[in-house]
């Protein structure tokens, strides 16, 4: 499945790949002058069935600018914004919070309203009298049938997860899925490849996929390399944690679009992407999950 | 449109009337008149020669140039004449004729050698430029082409193309190109007269036109004349060399990336002959055992092969049969030690042409041809159980039949009608998940009709005024099997229809008028001028700005309207000391719509319950600008300096938000000089200079953190400008004396002589630790050829 969706990556990846052999050696820094930049409002928020809202409000920046820590954390984060969540009946105001595993580590965090499967969420965001809202669902999760790890062929210590999934014959599921292992990840990370899927190509049959693991840490994110080497295993002796939710098509929508982007960034062949935000007024994101716990010891 | 559609249904009987009668008219005041012709071949390998001069001495004006058989006619008052036969590399020839009855002959032209022909100015040189009706022509002989630096020693036509005015290349090194601000697959590409779907190997670093097989080529950017369509923006047509009928010969040469070879010879004497050519690329295979096992081309093979073959035979003075073909694949495998994931990319072309040559008599001639083409791309990917296949290809059968009736050396008519049978295999996709087949839709290829017929009248109205008038009639049809799948706004199917075999899905027909015009100053310069329309049915869907072996084609249909061009050409032509200068000055100005391009986010993912179609976006397109061209022609030192000012801009409704943009490749100056000169007998120098504005790029303006990541924020489509792009190359043949058969000859090339880092494009590099807040975001431009140095050798016996 994974394959399926990423296969245009692949092959993006295997012409650019090659090409860049030819490439790295003659690369050189430039100055260039930008064109003029447009301040906005950046939305990521989130809720899910059973646990309250989460949401980040930061800025954007221009292209270059500051990066070190203090200067970076006063200039993204948006500190003085009303961040209202409703159920149409129920509403509640998060509350600012600061969320040490998170980058940037502040956001706004909802208590006593928590996410239900089938139910619409309104998401309202006064910045100094300017409002943002969005609109996001939280669909029936999904189970899998049966988990599993195994090692890669030829390998002794590593190895992917293979789960089993009978999807139903309609209506249309749009996933995203996160694994965490133990205490290695500080939290669900989206999976390393693409996090972004749909059944279209299985709808009404059961299906056995691998998944391999999500980025681990954001140490190094240099991404001018497009070279050969995949990675991302799982490791004898893991924990992993996974997290498959389901989400309304919006919210895939922009899933989908915001990797693709990250996929063909720098690609010297591919028309920059737009991200289709649900956020009315800012960019971003508000998705409703409806989330799949699944633990696994890779053994 | 309505208004496009009427003029010409008016203007073709008018214009034949006209024409007809005019020459009546001059032939009734003249008395009595006979016909010259006959075929002019080269002495040495029996073959004839196409585009020879021929003229009576003592009426230059009334010159004509052989056809594709090497055929001439001319016709004269009684009384005795010199006739002169000319040809570039060959000795000219000259004959008494006493003309009082129509005369048939067969003139053998000697070679010259090479260096003789450059050195030793005889006689008048062709001025084709001047005085026949055609704008926007580029041709050099092969033979000059590989006097000419190449990259890694590979000779290419479609490199050579590239360095002239009103063309650019799509990216460096790249065998893609535009013409006069058309996109890469506005240009019909023939090989004998067969379309070429995809002409490049490695990426379009090279083309698939081997040079030892070719015979000419010709690049018309303007003015197109009837008898071809189906694309807005220009013909290169290419046609292979005919095997040596009396003789056997074997050439072959080894360079850097490839080796070639090429055998020639009779079947039987004089009658019909063969020629093969070869070449096959090596270089990753010799390093493999050489990496180290943590090279990234470790376990990486990449190479490609192609073949050209023809066979020409003469079955009587009257008749010829030519079979020609070309095989070629591009071969990408990577199976690397300690990777589940193995991958095997293939790409390649099947090109075949069957032509029959019948002349009926001196003024009427006939081609009838039949082709297949098959151009196919295969990508299979494998991790695990975990199984894709993508295949997606385009397949020809077509059939021509080409009528040229020459009443007079005045009036040379052409006409005739061409039909294809398409089939569009678009991104078919096969996948497996362990012992499950996923459901990535059934087979979706698409089939069409594709008919033209044509009517060309080019026709000397009187010394100074010559017109090329002509029609082209085209019909095109998508039939069955075919479902629409009828999508709402958010992309639901809402209903599908089911189109059976044959039946007709949509159809298109059109009328293209085709006007040239040359009007003679003095018999060394003229104004030319040239009206076309040309609607294209099949589109080249690109997922990016080059070129690239998944890039599909796709019929016109219900979605999908044809793209539809015209043309405003406008050129002065002068040539100078006895013809050894030919200069022009061109202006055009051109519109283009019905664009196509894949909506913003595509990715060739699964066919279930959608139409490729439904993918695209449409838009317009502008160009206009002027070309300066200078060429010298013989002499020590030989090639031409083009310089053009061109605008290009593109409109799509869904790219940019509707914004009128800079096409990518919108170069406001671009300069070309080629030249070659003759140190001795031995050796020959040449250099290349290029210069091109840089090209358009769309910059990123902002970025965000979301989701842990940094996203950019990308500004307005193609607002900012790369560096230019400039690049000198050198190149040194060296030819010993031959000795009893056999000839050799040695290139020395260096690309981008002063190690010039253009730039290919500009990366945007986010780098850093996220978790440490410590990001810097910079860019970096990436350029492709340092200076290579590079060797070839060649030889024939």
């Amino acid at each position: 499945m994974k394959t399926l969706n990423k296969k245009n990556g692949y092959l993006v990846l295997m012409i650019i790949g090659f090409l860049s052999l030819l490439l790295e050696a003659c690369s050189k820094d430039v100055n260039i002058k930008l064109p003029a930049f447009t301040e906005s409002y950046v939305i990521d928020g989130e809720i899910e069935q059973g646990k309250p809202a989460m949401v980040f409000v930061t800025n954007n920046t221009p292209y270059f600018g500051t990066t070190d820590s203090i200067t970076m954390i006063q200039s993204i984060v948006v500190p003085n914004a009303i961040v209202t969540v409703s159920d149409g009946v129920n509403s509640e105001v998060l509350t600012k919070t600061f969320l040490p595993d998170y980058i940037p580590p502040i956001g706004y965090m909802g208590t006593s309203l928590l996410g239900e499967v089938g139910k619409t969420y309104n998401l309202t965001v006064n910045i100094e009298g300017k409002i943002l809202t969005a609109t996001t669902t939280i669909p029936a999760p999904v189970h899998y049938n049966s988990i599993y790890f195994k090692l890669q062929p030829n390998e002794d210590s590593t190895g992917m997860l293979w789960p089993t999934l009978s999807a139903p014959a309609d209506p249309e599921l749009y996933f995203r899925i996160f694994t965490k292992r133990g205490t290695k990840d500080r939290r669900y990370v989206p999976l390393r490849r693409g996090s972004v899927y749909n059944d279209a190509t299985f709808q009404g049959q059961t299906v056995t996929f691998s998944l391999s693991r999500s980025r681990a840490n954001l140490d190094n994110i240099t991404n001018i390399s497009f070279g050969f080497r995949f990675g991302g295993f799982f490791k004898l002796g893991d924990t992993i944690s996974v997290r498959t939710c389901t989400v309304d098509k919006s919210s895939y929508d922009f899933w989908k679009a915001m990797e693709q982007e990250k996929s063909t960034n720098n690609n010297p062949f591919a028309t920059p992407v737009s991200i289709p935000s649900n956020i009315n007024g800012g960019l971003g994101t508000w998705t409703g999950y409806g989330a799949d716990y699944e633990t696994v010891y890779a053994k | 449109m309505q208004n496009h559609r009427k003029r010409p249904g008016l203007f073709l009987p008018l214009l034949l009337c006209f024409s007809m009668s005019i020459s009546n008219m001059l032939f009734a005041q003249r008395g009595t008149t006979y016909t010259i012709s006959g075929i002019v071949k080269d002495d040495s390998t029996g073959n004839s020669l196409t585009g020879a001069r021929v003229y009576l001495k003592e009426n230059p004006m009334g010159a004509t140039i052989t056809n594709q058989e090497g055929y001439f006619t001319i016709t004269s008052l009684v009384g005795n004449y010199s006739l002169i036969v000319s040809f570039i590399g060959y000795s000219q020839d000259t004959l008494k004729i006493n003309v009082n009855a129509n005369l048939t002959l067969g003139i053998s032209l000697k070679p010259s050698s090479e260096m003789l022909n450059k050195v030793v100015v005889k006689g008048i040189r062709e001025n084709k430029n001047v005085e026949s009706s055609e704008v926007g022509r580029f041709t050099i002989p092969i033979k000059q082409l590989k006097e000419l630096p190449s990259l890694f020693g590979e000779v290419d036509v479609m490199k050579i193309i590239q360095l002239t005015p009103g063309v650019q290349a799509t990216g460096e090194g790249n065998t893609g190109f535009y013409v006069r601000g058309g996109g890469p697959d506005e240009n019909l590409i023939l090989l004998d007269n067969a379309v070429v779907y995809n002409p490049s190997h490695l990426l379009g670093f090279f083309s698939i036109f081997n040079s030892d097989a070719l015979e000419n080529f010709e690049l018309i950017k303007a003015g197109m004349p009837a008898n071809y369509g189906g694309r807005l923006a220009s013909v290169l047509d290419i046609t292979t060399r005919d095997g040596d009928l009396n003789n056997y010969h074997v050439t072959g040469g080894i360079g850097l990336i490839s080796s070639h070879i090429t055998a020639e010879g009779p079947i039987k004497k004089n009658k019909s002959s063969f020629i093969i050519s070869a070449r096959r690329t090596y270089i990753l295979q010799l390093v493999q055992p050489f990496l180290g096992s943590q090279s990234p081309i470790k376990g990486v093979n990449y190479y490609f092969y192609d073949m050209n073959a023809r066979l020409n035979y003469i079955l009587s003075t009257k008749d010829r049969l030519a079979f020609s073909g070309y095989i070629g694949n591009d071969v990408f495998t990577m199976k690397q030690n300690g990777q589940s994931f193995t991958n095997d990319i293939r790409w390649g072309n099947v090109i075949t042409s069957l032509k029959w040559t019948h002349i009926y008599s001196n003024k009427l001639f006939s081609d009838l041809s039949a082709f297949y083409t098959n151009y196919k791309f295969q990508f299979s990917a494998t991790q695990d159980s975990t199984n894709v296949k993508i295949f997606s290809g385009i397949k020809d059968w077509s059939a021509k039949l080409s009528y040229s009736y020459i009443p007079s050396e005045k009036q040379d008519i052409k006409f005739g009608a061409d039909y294809t049978f398409h089939t569009f295999t678009p991104n078919n996709t096969n996948a497996q998940a362990g012992n499950v087949q996923l459901n990535t839709g059934t087979s979706m290829d698409m089939y069409a009709n594709d008919v033209a017929a044509y009517l060309s009248d080019d026709v000397n109205l009187n010394e100074r005024i010559k017109l090329n008038g002509g029609l082209r009639f085209t019909f095109f049809e998508q039939t069955g099997p075919f479902n629409r799948y009828v999508t709402s706004s958010d992309n639901v199917i809402i209903d599908t229809i089911h189109y059976a075999s044959g039946a007709k899905v949509k159809s298109y027909s059109h009328i293209e008028p085709r006007l040239s015009f040359r009007y003679s100053l003095n018999p060394s310069s003229s104004i030319k001028a040239s009206f076309t329309q040309n609607y294209q049915y099949i589109n080249l869907a690109s997922i990016s700005d080059v070129t690239l072996p998944m890039d599909l084609w796709i019929p016109s249909t219900s979605l999908v309207k044809p793209q539809f061009g015209s043309q405003y050409s406008l050129g002065f032509y002068k040539n100078f000391r006895k013809n050894m200068f030919e200069s022009s000055v061109e202006v055009y100005y051109k519109e283009m719509h019905n664009m196509i391009e894949f909506k913003e986010g595509y990715v060739p993912l699964d066919n279930t319950g959608n139409n490729i179609d439904n993918s695209l976006t449409f838009g317009t397109g502008r160009s206009y600008g002027s070309e300066f061209f200078l060429k010298k022609r013989t002499g020590k030192l030989t090639g031409w300096v083009g310089y053009t000012l061109s605008f290009t801009t593109r409109t799509f409704s869904e790219i940019n938000q509707g914004q009128t943009f800079w096409a990518k490749y919108d170069h406001r100056h671009d300069v070309d000089i080629a030249l070659t000169y003759d140190i001795s007998k031995k050796l020959t120098a040449s250099v290349v200079w290029v210069y091109t504005s840089g090209n358009a790029l769309t910059p990123p303006i902002g970025r965000y953190f979301f989701d842990n990541q940094i996203i950019i924020q990308w500004g307005a489509m193609d607002s900012y400008r790369m560096a230019p792009y400039h690049r000198m190359d050198v190149s040194l043949t060296y030819t010993p004396q031959k000795k009893k058969r056999f000839e050799q000859s040695w290139n020395f090339s260096v690309y981008n002589l002063y190690d010039r880092h253009n730039p290919y494009y500009i990366a945007f590099v986010t780098t850093g630790n996220l978790n440490d807040y410590n990001v810097t975001t910079s860019a970096k431009q990436i350029s492709l050829f340092p200076l290579l140095p590079s060797v070839s050798w060649s030889f024939k016996f």
